[in-house]
């Protein structure tokens, strides 16, 4: 009998360059995956419930489930979190208090390079912007911008907000500087299709190591919904009586 | 402050090292006032009303209305000062009724004779020298009744005191407990502390069957049970042994009670000396919810609130219904709930080619049905409805089927040529609470005591108020009430219709005759010839007139009148020999054998009952407590079943599989919401739609052409052989086959 496969633990989140990378690592992730099966159906005594073909039919499920990130017109936006922190919004309505950090951080390497570089850009545009929001007390002291390198391989740019009024505007600014800053999306595209990846090797290194329960994988991936039905072929012509009609009696 | 606690003061001495907080809290004299010692003295003390005082108006109990027969003999009388009119013949119960006062009583009950027994419906009534037992006491005009008088309030103490004396502590392990009269009452009027000790006495439990159990010791002789049982259902079974302390209510040999009315002594029973057998120490009365809704073994449809703890229907209770009902139900109908939960189809089925099913998905199953009926001739497609359809589904099946084009759909129990082209031919005229008004019955081929229990029960209630004389021409069959048994076949209907019969002149001399034909006549060859003497003998007696009708057709299924109503009638008689598709949509009485061969049979059904084993593909539909159908009974009274408890793992609504089914072949049905069905129906028999209402037929005998057959001789047969196994759910019950067993006559 071939040696059991082990899985490698993955610590350093994937960094494709270019869309055969992207696709080189889904399959290795695939086959990573199905190579782990026996280990899973041992650990979680799943011999009687499903078939390993199943199993691996549920996996190509999920991942052709997303086959659609392939198309650069379908994007998500940019993971932008703004932390704040310190303080109170609310309490930053009176004229007072506040100072809120307002922390852009971007989950995101190439994104925070090019942060990096347009730091002054951006900093200048969103002076401009919040200027015309209206406002006026001093805000932006652009003193805080903290390019960090590869802390969470993102930047942080800092921003002291004195009114919630600014944070809104910040708000508008960030969706706004998705389409300034990234006219051609298929970078974005490749840390999409990255970060699913890592979703999914994460997910594959918890069930492998037996941190999640029996009772999760059946409902997961043995029962769950998107998997036996739906592919979208076969309920092409039915009407919403028909498809409630199969799902219960009570819809 | 009290006074009590004052006069405490006054009598101790004032000692100051005595006299501290806590110890004052500690000692407490009781004192008495002369008001308390005695119900006279506090009758005397009690200040007057002052008089002319508008008092607000008052509601009868319960709703209740009072029908003045004669309005010129309405008597006034006073109800705790408030004025009330009353029919001449009320009694002081009743007044109080009427008033809003509702007077705590055991044995009382409306529909049973007075017995006076229990005497806890005591109360004052001025210028009387002690309190009357209002229960029994006519009012008379001018008399001053009061309810809430000290003595009144004595009374019941003590009334309830020598009832709890020998009464077991029998509470957290009796089934009655939570709707326990005794409870309630001693709660409300009785006194807060007993002084009994001396030992109870006991009594040796009775078997009266496996459906009523019997605790004896908590009897309390109140003799509703014996009234009961030879008023209403006519049996002489119970009655009250011994006398004083020794009393006990029992059957003196050891007899089981078999009458099919003998569950509702458990209702009526005050206390849990009578209580459901199946249900005890199932639930507790608050923990089960309560859905009003209509039952559906017989025709009648009886109304019955069902009870059911999560989805489990835990037992069966009736409702009032003045016309249907009263307060009774059938044995049958209050004891087959537990064939609910065996034999139950829950998924789609397919039969493989070894023979065995095989469980499938709803859209395989549909796929294939829908496949195979493209594959079959449109003259050869049959659809059955079963005894149990709801007129939605029997509607849209008879839709799809015609559609598909064929003409063949009927309902069980509809044989050939019978016609639904006038109601008054299949429907009970005279309505069920009409026939309290029919003074000759004249019943042909049918036995009400196992077809229609409640019918049964109305008859016998004229026969035993009224005086009414009932005829019956059919096999040997037992009643309970007097009756007189003319013949045993067509025979005796042509000589009555003939005029040579000596019973003519009986019909010629009754008021209002009614005829009772039982719908099992139906499926008899010479039908017509049957029928049509029927009614040759209703035009000789003025039987049909226009303040009453008299002719009554007594159905059998729950679904039959209504699928006459929508035209689910069998038009050839070859169509199930040459059928290639059946559809038995909860069709058990079908004979299977004359299904050929070589036909695809589809069973929609909630049982795996008799036509299962011939069925090719099951698609499990719900029961009658777990859907909203329409049911119209054997007077056309249309009532709406109501969900009590959820579908059985994957089954669906009838309605809502075979609507799915006509998408999947490609039939395009114009509705696919229950609304939908129900304009549908509309169009075709407005009256199931006006649920709760009663649509009388609109056209007579007169219009009936004239008929040329010829009886034949055979005798009529009886249609229901045993009582207590007609429809799927009554032959999955484990309580029916041992009442079967058990208490059928042999």
């Amino acid at each position: 009998m071939a040696a059991p496969f082990t899985l490698r633990k993955i610590g350093v989140p994937p960094n494709s360059a270019n869309l055969t990378e992207a696709r080189r690592r889904v399959f290795d992730f695939f086959r990573a995956a199905c190579r782990s099966l026996p280990t899973v159906m041992d650990i979680y005594n799943l011999q009687d419930v499903v078939a390993p073909s199943q199993l691996r039919f549920a996996i190509s499920a999920q991942i052709r489930n997303n086959a659609h990130v392939t198309d650069p017109k379908a994007l998500p936006l940019i993971s932008l979190s703004l932390w704040v922190l310190g303080g109170d919004l609310l309490r930053a309505e009176r004229r007072l208090c506040l100072r809120s950090i307002v922390i852009l951080t971007c989950f995101n390497y190439h994104l925070s390079l090019k942060v990096e570089s347009f730091t002054f850009w951006i900093v200048w545009r969103m002076k401009c912007l919040l200027y015309w929001v209206g406002s006026f007390t001093p805000l932006l002291s652009a003193k805080a911008v903290l390019p960090c390198g590869s802390f969470f391989e993102g930047s942080f740019l800092c921003f002291w907000m004195q009114s919630s009024r600014a944070l809104l505007a910040l708000f508008l600014c960030a969706f706004r500087m998705q389409s300034i800053l990234f006219p051609d999306d298929s970078l974005l595209l490749l840390q999409v299709i990255d970060l699913l990846l890592f979703k999914g090797m994460e997910e594959l290194t918890d069930i492998v190591d037996h941190a999640k329960q029996r009772h999760h994988i059946i409902g997961q991936y043995v029962v769950g919904e998107g998997l036996v039905q739906n592919t979208g072929s076969k309920d092409q012509g039915k009407s919403d009586f028909l498809k409630n009609f199969y799902t219960s009696n009570y819809v | 402050m009290g006074v009590g606690i004052l006069a405490s003061r006054a009598i101790r001495p004032a000692s100051r090292l005595l006299r501290s907080q806590p110890s004052n809290l500690l000692i407490r004299t009781i004192v008495s006032k002369p008001e308390l010692q005695s119900p006279e003295a506090a009758a005397v003390s009690q200040p007057e009303p002052p008089k002319n005082q508008i008092l607000p108006p008052r509601n009868p109990v319960g709703g209740a209305r009072v029908h003045f027969t004669n309005p010129e003999d309405a008597i006034e009388v006073f109800v705790d000062g408030y004025a009330v009119k009353v029919p001449k013949g009320f009694t002081v119960l009743q007044a109080c009724e009427v008033a809003g006062v509702d007077i705590p009583r055991f044995c009382y009950h409306s529909r049973l004779s007075i017995a006076g027994n229990c005497r806890m419906c005591l109360v004052e009534v001025e210028k009387s020298p002690k309190p009357v037992a209002s229960c029994a006491m006519p009012a008379l005009p001018g008399m001053k009744i009061k309810t809430d008088t000290p003595i009144a309030k004595k009374a019941r103490e003590g009334v309830m005191e020598f009832l709890l004396m020998n009464h077991p502590l029998d509470c957290p392990i009796c089934d009655q407990g939570g709707e326990c009269d005794l409870q309630d009452q001693s709660m409300a009027f009785g006194s807060d502390r007993g002084r009994f000790t001396e030992m109870k006495r006991s009594v040796v439990d009775k078997n009266l069957g496996p459906l009523v159990k019997t605790v004896m010791t908590r009897c309390i002789q109140c003799t509703r049970c014996v009234r009961f049982a030879s008023e209403v259902a006519g049996v002489q079974d119970l009655g009250m042994l011994g006398r004083g302390s020794g009393e006990e209510i029992g059957t003196y040999v050891e007899k089981l009670m078999t009458s099919e009315l003998s569950g509702n002594v458990i209702d009526i029973c005050p206390v849990g000396a009578l209580t459901s057998k199946p249900f005890a120490f199932k639930a507790r009365n608050w923990e089960l919810k309560g859905t009003e809704t209509i039952d559906v073994s017989d025709a009648v449809g009886s109304n019955i609130r069902v009870d059911s703890r999560g989805p489990e229907v835990m037992r069966i209770i009736p409702r009032l219904n003045e016309d249907i009902n009263e307060e009774w139900i059938s044995d049958k109908t209050r004891f087959s709930y537990d064939g609910l939960k065996r034999q139950r189809l829950s998924d789609p089925m397919i039969r493989d080619s070894d023979g065995r099913f095989k469980a499938v998905s709803w859209r395989d199953a549909l796929a294939v049905v829908g496949d195979i009926i493209h594959q079959v001739k449109s003259d050869e497609i049959v659809g059955i409805a079963g005894q149990l359809s709801d007129a939605e589904s029997m509607m849209v099946l008879k839709d799809f089927v015609n559609r598909m084009g064929s003409d063949n759909v009927w309902c069980e129990g509809t044989a050939v040529g019978v016609d639904a082209d006038l109601r008054y031919s299949y429907l009970m005229n005279s309505s069920i609470s009409g026939l309290e008004n029919a003074d000759l019955f004249l019943l042909v081929g049918t036995q009400p005591r196992v077809e229609a229990a409640m019918v049964n029960a109305r008859i016998c209630k004229t026969v035993r108020a009224s005086n009414a004389k009932v005829a019956y021409i059919g096999p040997l069959a037992d009643f309970n009430y007097d009756c007189k048994h003319l013949g045993t076949g067509p025979d005796t209907l042509k000589e009555i219709a003939e005029g040579r019969h000596p019973f003519c002149s009986a019909l010629k001399n009754a008021k209002n005759p009614a005829i009772i034909v039982g719908a099992g006549l139906f499926n008899r060859t010479d039908k017509d010839a049957i029928l049509s003497a029927v009614e040759s003998i209703a035009q000789a007696n003025n039987v049909v007139r226009p303040d009453w009708n008299g002719l009554n057709y007594l159905l059998l299924y729950a679904a039959q009148a209504a699928a006459l109503d929508l035209g689910l009638i069998q038009q050839s008689a070859k169509a199930l020999e040459s059928a290639k598709f059946v559809y038995l949509m909860g069709a058990d009485d079908v004979d299977v054998d004359k299904i050929p061969k070589d036909a695809f049979v589809v069973y929609q059904g909630h049982h795996g009952d008799k036509a299962v084993y011939r069925a090719n593909v099951i698609l499990p539909a719900s029961a009658f407590t777990e859907k909203e159908g329409t049911y119209e009974n054997t007077e056309g009274f249309t009532q709406q079943t109501v969900p009590a408890v959820p579908t059985v793992g994957d089954a669906r609504d009838d309605w809502k599989i075979v609507r799915a089914l006509s998408e999947v072949s490609g039939v395009n049905l114009p509705y696919n919401s229950i609304e939908g069905v129900r304009s549908r129906i509309k169009s075709v028999a407005p009256n199931l739609v006006h649920t709760d209402e009663r649509e009388p037929a609109a056209f007579g005998p007169s219009l009936k052409p004239e008929c040329k057959e010829t009886m034949s001789t055979t005798p009529f047969k009886p249609v229901v052989e045993n009582f207590y196994m007609t429809n799927a759910i009554t032959r999955a019950s484990k309580i029916m086959a041992q009442c079967s067993a058990v208490l059928l006559k042999k």
